[in-house]
């Protein structure tokens, strides 16, 4: 009997292949169309204006100079909270630590953090950081949550990097005499520093972009001054979106306010990862030493 | 059994993208015997091996020039059909390489993908195709347990059972004991022993005394040419070739 | 000693994960004294500023499983399929410029999905369908899936290409297809990472607070129609959370819902965990 030839498996390749295809193409117009839709949408009211001025007549007018602040207040101080723990804690864990119960018991932990809903940051921030310390509706209170939040992402980046150092960069430092603790400092962390501040970049563009966390903890709608202290509440972009499509009182003027703030975020958020995830690919590529 | 089984190679030459692993190489692999491709690390006698079954196809950037004949049809012809050659062509790597499926799947594979068999006919060339490296007995009892559990030597023979059971006429070897303890690859020659007479099979080996055990043509590569090539025993008591005999005698390699 | 004080660093987000445990549960408990703990899980109505107040979780539970479970129908289907164009038919330079731009894509925040869905999907859904009002489930659950598709895409992707060449290369030279090598050898062996990455945007989606916010309507209520509209766990604690007097009952219910979001998630987490270990072992 003379065997059959291929064609009708490779029809059935081509079949398949379109329907994959078919979908990457779907998944990759709907994207392109929201970021299209949201950019044409808030380029209208993006001006000069827009980012330097704060709101006017009751958030119809002006600009949203203060939540861009408030933003970057947020983001930096929730950097400033949670990157030294989280690089000491990837230090431990990479370095220093014996596989055991405790080193596993952390990786849980991280890990149930990382898996842990905003919201629920958001709740603990508020009945912690303003109820039980005291700290008020506040620029601390926020960044506080919003470093919680990130410790997990801190965490796990930081290993990453520092587990592309070569163990042949340790060992030679070790046989020379070097303590473990001089090898991490002079050897280990120079050549992880990139990818943890790779990693941070990332980390601090999710956290600008939250705003569950910050809901009850630091935000505030209905302000047009800067915080003057760590203590004062805060405009940020997330929320101020929200407030101008669900509190706000003039829709018609508020939608476009709305829309141009989500293109700054947008813009802050996605230059933020875009610059992350460039240096990670290229420094997962860089891995030839 | 089979009715054929001849590769001839004539004036072939591969590239990877403008650096030449293969340069002109010109011979028949006689049919139904065991052939062995010696030489360096480099010396490109993977990469030929590769050529006679298009695996070589899988890399982007590869030329290549002149033919491979299998069964008087070059395999470079632009109609050819690459899914029936590979089935008609078998190969086993240097590492086992078991799908993650069970041993019976692992088996059946080529079968169902070839729609070659079903039912209890294909139960049948399982167990036949287990029977023909001699590990039936070892797994009868566990055809649907994961092949993962298998040792590295048992991995090695499922992966030619798994190559057997397509019924090629040819069988490609790519350094199969190399990453496997003696008694393993002692196992595997002794089996390729049974293949005479019934299957083309060319093995590719580093290993000297590999070839001289196993093979009873034996070729020897250098910087991508086919320098010598003959029956194993001439090659090994006269070989024509100055490098070859320096080969031989451990002077590189 | 170095090694100590690390490892109390280290220890710091057990310690946090213990705060965040101990100060949901603390406030989630009060709210027990006054009301039966059997009547709020198994109550049927969310009526917090009536008189007597009912504090019913199945109705919100209900919110979050409709909106997550129409995300996750749409964003499985085509997240794992262009997983699978990415990992198997697309060319090289095509997956090495999209992967990275769909991960970007990923970092969207939430809260810009959400005006997305606000501003377009809802009118158009209210128009299309005729809604009373466009914020219903199914929007909600588009939009949410939408945002969850990045997620799907870049962790099937990422499984698919972490199985072994040697495994394709084996496929290839039984004469298989790439077709037949994708679904019956790839496919499978990278089953678990897969269910995990499914496991890990199903536990993202069930805890994502602002899209639903802004799209799902809010009206508490058990309903089978995906055109009504929900109120989900995280949108009742974002939404009453600011216009309850702290300490009150209500005050103290929000915590109780999200404790047991917690717990859901927590659930989700374990088993993707497993699952995701399941796939490093292999």
């Amino acid at each position: 009997m003379p065997e059959p030839t291929s064609t009708n498996r490779l029809k059935t390749q081509r079949r398949g292949f379109a329907v994959f295809t078919a979908a990457a193409l779907i998944i990759l117009l709907a994207l392109a169309a929201i970021i299209f839709f949201m950019s044409s949408r808030g380029i209208k009211v993006l001006s000069w204006e827009f980012i330097t001025q704060p709101p006017k007549k009751g958030m119809t007018e002006g600009g949203v100079f203060p939540a861009i602040v408030g933003t970057f207040l947020l983001g930096l101080g929730a950097m400033l909270s949670a990157l030294p723990i989280g690089v000491l804690a990837a230090v431990y864990l990479t370095e220093f630590s014996r596989p055991g119960r405790f080193v596993s018991l952390v990786r849980i932990g991280v890990n149930t953090l990382a898996g842990m809903p905003s919201i629920v940051f958001g709740l603990f921030g508020f009945a912690f950081f303003v109820k039980a310390l005291g700290l008020g509706v506040s620029v601390l209170s926020g960044a506080l949550t919003l470093g919680a939040m990130s410790l997990p992402i801190i965490i796990s980046v930081s290993e990453e990097a520092l587990k592309t150092v070569p163990m042949t960069f340790r060992e030679a430092s070790l046989s020379l005499g070097a303590t473990r603790w001089r090898t991490t400092l002079k050897v280990v962390l120079p050549n992880a520093v990139g990818g943890i501040i790779t990693g941070a970049i990332l980390a601090m563009g999710r956290a600008v972009g939250e705003t569950a966390p910050i809901i009850f903890t630091a935000a505030t709608f209905y302000t047009r001054r800067l915080p003057a202290s760590p203590f004062d509440e805060v405009m940020a972009l997330p929320f101020h979106i929200y407030g101008l499509v669900t509190e706000g009182l003039y829709p018609e003027k508020q939608l476009p306010i709305a829309f141009g703030s989500a293109l700054i975020l947008m813009i802050i958020v996605l230059s933020l990862s875009g610059f992350g995830i460039f240096w990670r690919y290229k420094i997962r590529k860089r891995r030839v030493w | 059994m089979n009715p054929s089984g001849t590769i001839e190679v004539e004036n072939f030459s591969l590239c990877y993208s403008d650096k030449p692993a293969v340069k002109d190489v010109n011979l028949r692999f006689p049919e139904r015997k065991i052939t062995a491709v010696m030489g360096p690390s480099g010396c490109g006698k993977s990469t030929l091996l590769r050529s006679i079954n298009r695996m070589n196809d899988l890399i982007a950037g590869v030329k290549t020039r002149g033919k491979i004949l299998f069964d008087g049809e070059n395999i470079y012809d632009s109609g050819a059909d690459i899914y029936r050659l590979r089935r008609r062509i078998g190969m086993v790597f240097q590492k086992p390489n078991p799908f993650p499926m069970t041993i019976f799947d692992n088996i059946a594979y080529g079968i169902r993908i070839h729609k070659l068999a079903k039912g209890a006919e294909l139960s049948r060339r399982v167990e036949s195709a287990l029977s023909a490296v001699n590990l039936l007995d070892e797994v009868s009892d566990r055809l649907n347990r994961s092949a993962m559990e298998l040792s590295g030597g048992q991995q090695q023979r499922l992966c030619i059972a798994r190559a057997l059971a397509a019924e090629p006429e040819v069988l490609l070897l790519d350094e199969p004991t190399s990453a496997l303890d003696p008694i393993s690859a002692d196992k595997i020659e002794c089996l390729l022993q049974e293949f005479v007479g019934k299957l083309t099979v060319i093995i590719v080996t580093h290993n000297v005394a590999q070839a001289a055990r196993v093979a009873e043509y034996s070729g020897f590569m250098m910087l991508g040419e086919m320098v010598d090539f003959g029956p194993t025993k001439e090659l090994f008591t006269n070989p024509k070739n100055r490098l070859t005999e320096c080969y031989l005698n451990g002077k590189f390699g | 000693m170095a090694k100590w004080s690390l490892g109390i660093i280290a220890g710091f987000s057990l310690f946090l994960l213990a705060a965040i445990t101990v100060m949901l549960f603390a406030e989630a408990f009060p709210f027990f004294r006054d009301y039966s703990l059997y009547d709020f899980l198994l109550g049927r109505y969310w009526r917090p500023v009536d008189e007597p107040p009912l504090f019913g979780l199945l109705p919100l539970l209900w919110g979050s499983l409709l909106v997550t479970v129409i995300a996750m129908l749409f964003a499985l289907p085509l997240g794992i399929c262009t997983a699978l164009y990415f990992a198997g038919v697309a060319p090289a330079w095509v997956r090495e410029v999209f992967k990275p731009i769909v991960e970007l894509l990923g970092s969207i925040p939430s809260v810009v999905y959400g005006l997305f869905g606000l501003a377009v999907l809802a009118p158009f859904a209210q128009k299309v369908f005729s809604l009373p009002i466009g914020q219903c489930a199914a929007v909600a659950g588009l939009t949410l899936g939408l945002m969850a598709v990045p997620i799907v895409v870049s962790v099937s992707e990422d499984a698919l290409s972490s199985v072994p060449k040697a495994l394709i290369e084996a496929s290839h030279a039984l004469g298989a297809t790439r077709w037949e090598t994708l679904m019956r050898v790839v496919f499978p062996a990278a089953k678990s990472g897969i269910i995990a990455g499914v496991l890990l945007s199903f536990g993202r989606a069930i805890g994502e607070t602002m899209t639903v916010l802004m799209v799902a309507g809010g009206a508490a209520q058990i309903t089978a129609s995906p055109f009504a509209p929900v109120r989900p766990i995280t949108f009742t604690i974002a939404a009453e959370m600011g216009e309850t007097p702290v300490g009150s009952p209500h005050y103290h219910s929000l915590f109780a819902i999200g404790a047991v979001l917690f717990v859901i998630t927590l659930g989700i987490n374990i088993l993707a965990n497993k699952y995701a270990r399941a796939n490093l072992d292999k």
